[in-house]
């Protein structure tokens, strides 16, 4: 039995979405208090279709620590066993008033193994609670 | 106005490739700005990064034929390298269309 999840999602767009689901959940779980956490970035194109890239597989700000962070899911038929993160400062345009923002962006780069999985909660949940 | 950058990072990189303009930054203009930016480091590091490029412009070809992409960062690693990687930075208005 392989040790990746959703292996298959580049493939099979019924796999994309349930790794999808499956990180929206997983990111919810990590603030049981309900910090208010909303997508920053588009992973649509402008004709509404997803990427289906994993280029983002989520991506969320926190709006009370200004905080954010993405999560880029890479196939393992290509990257194998992969982890890699860091932290940055960037500027975006933030929702519909048009004005450009600095953010204190955190980025994790893997392939979804079980303990991908759990070091990337790990470090959504420290990154993002703390302003 | 709309704007943005590509950039390569990481293995000693620094290289960037912004626009900053009125209309949105079409396909041809964000194709040449990749080739610009891929033609920048040394031999050694264009052969580590061509796989990389090559996605970031697979991803312009797609948006061309979707009517362009919003404000969204992407990341594209060399593979087996936690630092090397191209990013593309749409960090206001309109790209790729």
């Amino acid at each position: 039995m392989s040790e990746f999840l959703y292996e298959r999602f580049l493939e099979d767009r019924r796999v994309y979405h349930a790794a999808r689901a499956f990180w929206f959940k997983q990111v919810k779980r990590l603030f049981p208090n309900k910090e208010p956490l909303e997508p920053y970035l588009a992973e649509r194109f402008e004709n509404g279709e997803l990427f289906y890239d994993g280029n983002p597989i989520i991506n969320v700000i926190n709006l009370r620590t200004s905080k954010c962070a993405r999560v880029i899911q890479e196939s393992p038929a290509k990257f194998e066993k992969f982890y890699t993160s860091w932290e940055h400062e960037t500027s975006l345009t933030i929702g519909s008033a048009g004005t450009t923002v600095p953010l204190q962006e955190k980025v994790i780069v893997l392939t979804l193994t079980r303990d991908a999985l759990q070091k990337s909660k790990d470090e959504l949940r420290g990154w993002l609670r703390d302003g | 106005m709309h704007r943005g950058r590509i950039q390569s990072q990481g293995g000693g990189l620094n290289d960037s490739k912004p626009w900053n303009q009125q209309m949105p930054l079409d396909h041809p203009a964000g194709i040449g700005l990749s080739h610009s930016l891929e033609a920048m480091p040394s031999k050694k590091e264009k052969v580590l990064r061509k796989l990389a490029h090559e996605k970031a412009r697979a991803f312009m070809d797609a948006a061309k034929l979707k009517g362009g992409v919003g404000v969204t960062s992407k990341t594209y690693m060399v593979k087996g390298d936690p630092h090397r990687r191209v990013d593309i930075e749409v960090r206001k208005g309109l790209a790729f269309k």
